[in-house]
């Protein structure tokens, strides 16, 4: 755009329409989600419920499960410092209310499945996972269509609905296949989505 | 011509910044310097007339030694940008309206 010297030059209503235009234009490229977390917690839990199952299913050493534990706990901690810097890093540049919004959803989301956890200990006495496991996963769900609706993005909505059928038919499995379909629940209602959104913002 | 068209507003730069402003809470000087395309002294020029009008609110901190400026869109702005745009609208509305009549 050129410059706008400090004394007014003659500027039309064209022009006008073409600089709200721009900047909108602008805007929405700038301000549209990159998909780079979708694509991180996306691997990471696909990672991480996909190695449980192979465990669960196959004989393996208690090493070398140790290892993969480690593994996963080293990726979980690298995840979430990641995520820490990039939330801050864009929060620099820019605060949009989109990002407050999702912020708030996915914080709440965390303390909600704390609590939940602690209510399900609390009333049944015993930590039972395959309860847990589809009840998260409708959770999960529910912040999944939520953030498709506010970044207004139909693959992650569609995600979140699957995500939500899964968390129900997963009801009906015993916790090793509670694992596959979780896995499988994370790969299409965040790995798929966010390469697209990726490869759309980039491309 | 437009009538009662705001001259705060209408100017490229000035416009460029409300248009950005518009759609987010809030943004860092780099951001507005980056998208605007203009120099740093006249985006620093265009944001002070901005804030005369009370159309944004700057804010100046630190960022480690460096200064950090941010600015955020008031309400007198939100309406101003609006009534701005009304008019704009208005405009090519009684253009095409003109246009109609002519063919």
């Amino acid at each position: 755009m050129e410059t706008n010297q400090p004394n007014s030059d003659p500027f039309d209503e064209r022009q006008s329409l073409q600089v709200i235009r721009e900047m909108i234009q602008v805007s929405q490229k700038k301000l549209k989600n990159d998909g780079i977390l979708f694509i991180l917690w996306g691997w990471v839990m696909f990672y991480s419920y996909i190695s449980s199952y192979v465990f669960k299913k196959t004989v393996t050493t208690f090493q070398v499960q140790k290892i993969f534990g480690y593994i996963g706990n080293v990726i979980g901690l690298l995840a979430i410092v990641f995520t820490i810097y990039y939330i801050l890093k864009e929060r620099r540049k820019v605060q949009t209310y989109i990002g407050i919004s999702l912020r708030y959803i996915w914080f709440s989301l965390i303390c909600c499945l704390s609590i939940t956890s602690m209510i399900i200990h609390n009333v049944i006495h015993v930590a039972n996972l395959e309860l847990q496991h589809p009840i998260f996963m409708m959770f999960i769900a529910f912040a999944v269509v939520v953030t498709g609706g506010i970044i207004r993005y139909k693959p992650v909505i569609f995600g979140g609905i699957a995500f939500a059928l899964l968390a129900f038919a997963s009801s009906w499995f015993k916790l090793e296949e509670q694992l596959l379909l979780e896995a499988a629940a994370w790969l299409i209602a965040f790995i798929v989505p966010g390469h697209i959104l990726f490869y759309k913002r980039n491309s | 011509m437009l009538k009662d068209l705001d001259p705060i507003l209408h100017s490229q730069v000035r416009l460029a910044i409300m248009s950005l402003l518009i759609s987010v809470k809030s943004a860092e000087f780099g951001f507005l310097l980056e998208n605007t395309g203009t120099t740093k002294g006249n985006l620093s020029f265009q944001l002070t007339k901005l804030k005369e009008a009370e159309y944004i609110d700057i804010q100046k901190s630190f960022k480690g030694n460096y200064p950090l400026t941010t600015c955020e869109i008031t309400e007198k702005g939100i309406d101003a940008y609006e009534s701005y745009v009304n008019s704009i609208e208005e405009y090519f509305k009684e253009f095409k309206n003109n246009k109609n009549q002519k063919l």
